[in-house]
C-alpha cells in the first residue's frame, strides 16, 4: 500500500520524473530503464511521481522513491464538481509539498503534464519528453492538459524525429529547440531466452518449427491497428495454397470489447485457426524470439519499444510509413509500406516467407543497428543533456 | 381514450439507444402524430438512450430508469432511500400500465413489463421486426410473458415468423408485415431534385460533376463504422476503373471529434480530395439516391434497412458477406456481398458497380400504392398496424 509520507523538504534539486503510470507500457519500462542507469552511474537524486500505479511499482521502488498521487484517491468526486475536484487536488498537491524549488521536473510521456496541476508554482526547469504524435496530442489529450504541455516546459525530448517534426509543424515548437532522443531497451534480453522456452511458445498457438510466425505485441486499440493485422492475415492466407503463416497478436485483454469484434473478422474470414490473440506477458523477449517477423500495423506509433526489442531478437520489422519507425528500418532492417497498404504489406510478408536467408540478414541488420539503442549507449547520451539543466 | 375520442395506444419499448428496429417504430410513431385516423400514442420505455428526444418529440414519453428523470421513485432513489423508490417505481408503473386501450410491443425486451400489465388492457401486439435480433436477448420469463399476453404478432420476415413460433405464438394470429423505413419527403424525388442534391454536393465538395460517387452511411464509431470505407476508397482509387469515383461518408450527427480517427485515416491515406463527409442528422435518403452505389463498410451488424432504402431507389448495395447476419433484405438484382474483409473484391465491386450506365432516379411512382416498394412506407404499413392493434380479440 501506499502511505502517504510526511513532507519533509528535499536539501538539494532533485530530477523528478512525473509519470501517468508504471504499468507495462513504452513509457514508464523506458522510464525504468532511465533510472536503472541513472542509479548505477550517477549520484542525482531522483524520485518518480505517478499518476497512477502498475505492475512495474516494485521494481521502481527499488530503485527510487515513488509517489502515485492518484492511489487511493483521496476524495472521490463526481464529474464537474469543481469544489471537490480542488480539494481533491490540493491533498494530492500536498504531498509534493517537499520538493525543492529548483528541482527538475521531466514529463515523461504527454499525458503525464496532469500532474504539472498539482504543482503550479514551481520554479525550477521543467522538461517535456513527448512520446506521443497527431492522436495521442490532437485527439486524447485534454484541452487543459495541451495549454500546460504547451506553456510551461523550458526544455523539449522528443523519442523521434517524427515526433519533433509533429511539435514542430503541428504545435510550433522551435525545431531546433527539439532534442530527438529515440527510445532505449536492454537489448541483451532475448539472448538470455531459452529455446525450450521459444518451442513452447511458438507449440502454444500451434506453429511447429517450420511454420512463419508474424507477431507483433501491443494493447489493442485503433492507434495500434489490429483491425489492419487480421486484414493483413486474411490477405496473406486467402487463396487456395494457404501458406503455414501464423499470426499472434501479444498483449490482449480479453475485457476489451474491441476482442470481440477481432475475433469476428477472424472467424468470418476463414483465419481463426491461423490469428492467435495472446494475452498481456512478462516474457515479451521470449514472445519475440517466438516470431520470425515483426509487423507494425500501428496508425501511428512514436518510435515503439516492442519493435526495438524485436529487433534485437534478430527479427525484420515490417511497417507502415506513420511515425518515427521507419527512421529505424529503413530499406534493409525490415520494409517501410505506403499507409493504408497492407496488399503491400502483405506482400512482404509472402517474400520472407519464401526467401528465409533475405529474412535472416534483415534481421541481422536489425540486431547490429538496435545496440545503438542499448541502455549503455543511449542513457549516457540522453544524460550528456539532462544533466546540463539540473541546478547546481 | 383520449379527450379527443381517439383509443390511446400504449407502446412499450426496452432501451431507447438508436437500432434499425427503432427506426422503424420511429417511423410509425412519427404517422401516428401526422395522420387524423391514427390512435394517439403514448411510450414507456425501460431504459434511455441517445434516441430519447426523437421519441419524445413524437409521444409523449416515460423512461422507467431515467437516471437524469425527477420522478418521485427517482428522488428517493437520489436520497438514497432505495427500498421506498422500489415500492414507489411499482407503484407508478401499475397505476402507468392500468390501460384499458391496445398495446404496441415493438422491442421484445419490453417483455418485462407485461408482467405488470393490467388484465383490462385491450390487444396486445408484439412486433419482431426483420432488423431485429427476435428473442435471442430475451430473459427467459420476459419471453413467457410475451406470448402469454400477446393477441397477435406482427413479424418482418419468415425468419422472425419462425422465431415467433418456436417461442409458443399461434402461426394464425402471425402477420409478415415489412419494416418501415423513414424517408420522409419521398414525394420530392425525381429527376430534377436528384440533380439538385447532386449538383450542392459536387459544389460543396469540388467533386468533377463526372466522377461517380459511393456513398457509405452511419454514424461513426470504430470497429462499428465506417470500417473499412477508407480502406475501400483507397484500394478502388489505386485502380484503373476508367472513371473518376468519389467517395461520401454520411455521418449522422456526428461530431468533430466522432469524425477525428475518420479524418485521421483519410488524411494520412492521401485522400482528403477523394474521400468526403458528410454530417446530418435524418436518414439521408437523397444522398444515397444521389450517389451511383451504396457501399456498407460495416464488418458488424448489417443496416438491413439502409440496403432496403437504396435498393428501392435503385441504387446497387455492396455489403460484405456475413452468414451469421440477418437478411440482408435486398434481392440479388440490386446487391452485390463480397466475401469477409476482401478489400480487393469489394474494391472490385465498386468498379465495376460505377462503370456501367447509372440507373434513372426512381421517381414517385416507384412508391405508388399496390406496389412492392409501397410496403415499406409508414403510410402503407402505419395502417396494417393498427388495423392489428384496434381488432377485438
Amino acid at each position: 500500500m501506499n502511505r502517504p509520507t510526511l513532507p519533509h523538504r528535499s536539501d538539494r534539486p532533485e530530477l523528478v520524473f512525473l509519470s501517468h503510470a508504471v504499468d507495462r507500457s513504452g513509457p514508464p519500462i523506458y522510464l525504468l530503464h532511465l533510472l536503472r542507469w541513472l542509479t548505477a552511474n550517477t549520484d542525482v537524486p531522483t524520485r518518480v511521481v505517478s499518476l497512477n500505479g502498475g505492475a512495474l511499482e516494485p521494481e521502481f521502488r527499488s530503485l527510487t522513491r515513488l509517489q502515485v498521487l492518484g492511489e487511493p484517491n483521496p476524495i472521490r468526486v463526481r464529474r464537474g464538481s469543481r469544489p471537490l475536484t480542488q480539494a481533491r487536488n490540493a491533498v494530492r498537491g500536498a504531498r509534493l509539498r517537499d520538493l525543492h524549488p529548483r528541482s527538475v521536473l521531466y514529463i515523461n510521456t504527454a499525458w503525464s503534464v496532469r500532474l504539472m496541476q498539482y504543482v503550479p508554482d514551481h520554479a525550477g526547469p521543467v522538461v517535456a519528453h513527448v512520446h506521443e504524435l497527431e492522436v495521442g496530442l490532437d485527439y486524447h489529450l485534454p484541452p487543459a492538459d495541451t495549454d500546460r504541455l504547451f506553456s510551461r516546459p523550458d526544455h523539449w525530448v522528443a523519442a523521434s524525429a517524427a515526433v519533433a517534426d509533429n511539435l514542430a509543424q503541428r504545435w510550433g515548437v522551435p525545431r531546433d529547440e527539439i532534442l530527438v532522443h529515440h527510445e532505449m531497451i536492454d537489448v541483451s534480453a532475448p539472448t538470455q531466452v531459452g529455446g525450450e522456452e521459444v518451442a513452447q511458445l511458438r507449440r502454444s498457438i500451434g506453429a511447429g518449427p517450420d511454420a512463419l510466425v508474424v507477431g507483433t505485441t501491443a494493447v489493442v486499440n485503433w492507434r495500434k491497428a489490429p483491425d489492419l493485422f487480421v486484414e493483413l492475415a486474411a490477405r496473406v492466407l486467402r487463396g487456395v495454397d494457404r501458406p503455414d503463416v501464423h499470426f499472434a497478436w501479444v498483449g490482449v485483454d480479453e475485457r476489451a470489447p474491441e476482442i470481440t469484434a477481432l475475433r469476428r473478422d477472424a472467424r468470418r474470414a476463414g483465419i481463426a485457426d491461423r490469428l492467435h490473440l495472446v494475452p498481456v506477458s512478462d516474457r515479451p523477449e521470449a514472445w519475440m524470439r517466438a516470431f520470425d517477423l515483426f509487423v507494425l500495423p500501428a496508425r501511428e506509433d512514436a518510435y515503439p519499444l516492442a519493435a526495438l526489442e524485436a529487433a534485437a531478437a534478430g527479427r525484420p520489422v515490417v511497417c507502415f510509413d506513420a511515425g518515427g519507425m521507419p527512421e529505424f528500418v529503413g530499406s534493409d532492417a525490415g520494409a517501410v509500406v505506403d499507409f493504408p497498404d497492407v496488399d503491400a504489406m502483405a506482400a512482404v510478408v509472402e517474400r520472407l516467407r519464401a526467401e528465409p536467408a533475405v529474412r535472416r540478414a534483415m534481421g541481422d541488420v536489425a540486431r547490429a543497428r538496435v545496440e545503438r539503442h542499448d541502455v549503455p549507449v543511449a542513457a549516457p547520451r540522453l544524460w550528456a543533456d539532462l544533466s546540463g539543466w539540473i541546478p547546481r | 381514450m383520449s379527450a379527443d375520442g381517439r383509443p390511446t395506444c400504449l407502446v412499450l419499448l426496452g432501451t431507447l439507444e438508436p437500432s434499425e428496429p427503432l427506426a422503424s417504430t420511429l417511423a410509425f410513431l412519427e404517422w401516428c402524430r401526422t395522420a387524423p385516423d391514427a390512435p394517439r400514442v403514448e411510450v414507456l420505455a425501460l431504459h434511455p438512450g441517445t434516441a430519447a428526444d426523437q421519441v419524445r418529440a413524437l409521444a409523449p414519453t416515460t423512461v422507467v430508469y431515467d437516471p437524469q428523470g425527477w420522478s418521485l421513485p427517482r428522488v428517493a432513489q437520489r436520497m438514497g432511500l432505495q427500498k421506498p423508490a422500489a415500492v414507489l417505481r411499482a407503484l407508478d408503473l401499475t397505476r402507468r400500465l392500468r390501460v384499458s386501450g391496445p398495446v404496441y410491443v415493438p422491442d421484445p425486451e419490453a417483455g418485462w413489463f407485461l408482467h405488470r400489465l393490467g388484465a383490462h388492457a385491450g390487444p396486445v401486439v408484439v412486433h419482431l421486426h426483420a432488423t431485429s435480433s427476435g428473442l435471442q436477448h430475451v430473459d427467459p420469463p420476459d419471453r413467457q410473458a410475451l406470448v402469454d399476453r400477446a393477441d397477435r404478432w406482427i413479424v418482418g420476415s419468415d425468419a422472425m415468423a419462425d422465431v415467433a413460433a418456436e417461442a409458443g405464438a399461434d402461426r394464425s394470429q402471425v402477420t409478415e408485415l415489412p419494416d418501415l423505413l423513414t424517408l420522409p419527403g419521398i414525394g420530392e424525388l425525381d429527376a430534377d431534385f436528384l440533380a439538385t442534391v447532386r449538383r450542392e454536393l459536387h459544389e460543396r465538395h469540388g467533386i468533377p460533376v463526372d466522377a461517380a460517387l459511393a456513398v457509405g452511411v452511419g454514424n461513426v464509431d470504430w470497429w462499428t463504422v465506417p470500417d473499412a470505407f477508407v480502406r475501400i476508397a483507397w484500394e478502388t482509387t489505386r485502380r484503373t476503373t476508367g472513371r473518376d469515383v468519389h467517395f461520401l461518408w454520411v455521418a449522422d450527427g456526428a461530431t468533430e471529434r466522432m469524425l477525428w480517427p475518420l479524418r485521421h485515416d483519410i488524411r494520412h491515406a492521401g485522400l482528403e480530395d477523394r474521400v468526403h463527409i458528410e454530417t446530418g442528422s435524418r436518414r439521408p435518403w437523397n444522398l444515397i439516391a444521389a450517389g451511383d452505389v451504396l457501399v456498407s463498410s460495416r464488418l458488424g451488424d448489417h443496416e438491413p434497412i439502409g440496403h432496403r432504402e437504396a435498393a428501392l431507389m435503385e441504387r446497387p448495395v455492396l455489403w460484405f458477406d456475413d452468414p451469421e447476419a440477418p437478411e440482408p433484405l435486398v434481392d440479388a438484382d440490386h446487391g452485390t456481398a463480397v466475401p469477409h474483409l476482401d478489400i480487393d473484391a469489394m474494391a472490385a465491386a465498386v468498379a465495376e458497380a460505377v462503370t456501367g450506365e447509372r440507373a434513372a432516379p426512381p421517381g414517385q411512382d416507384r412508391f405508388a400504392p399496390g406496389t412492392e416498394a409501397a410496403a415499406w412506407l409508414p403510410a402503407i404499413g402505419g395502417p396494417a398496424i393498427v388495423d392489428l392493434l384496434q381488432r377485438t380479440r
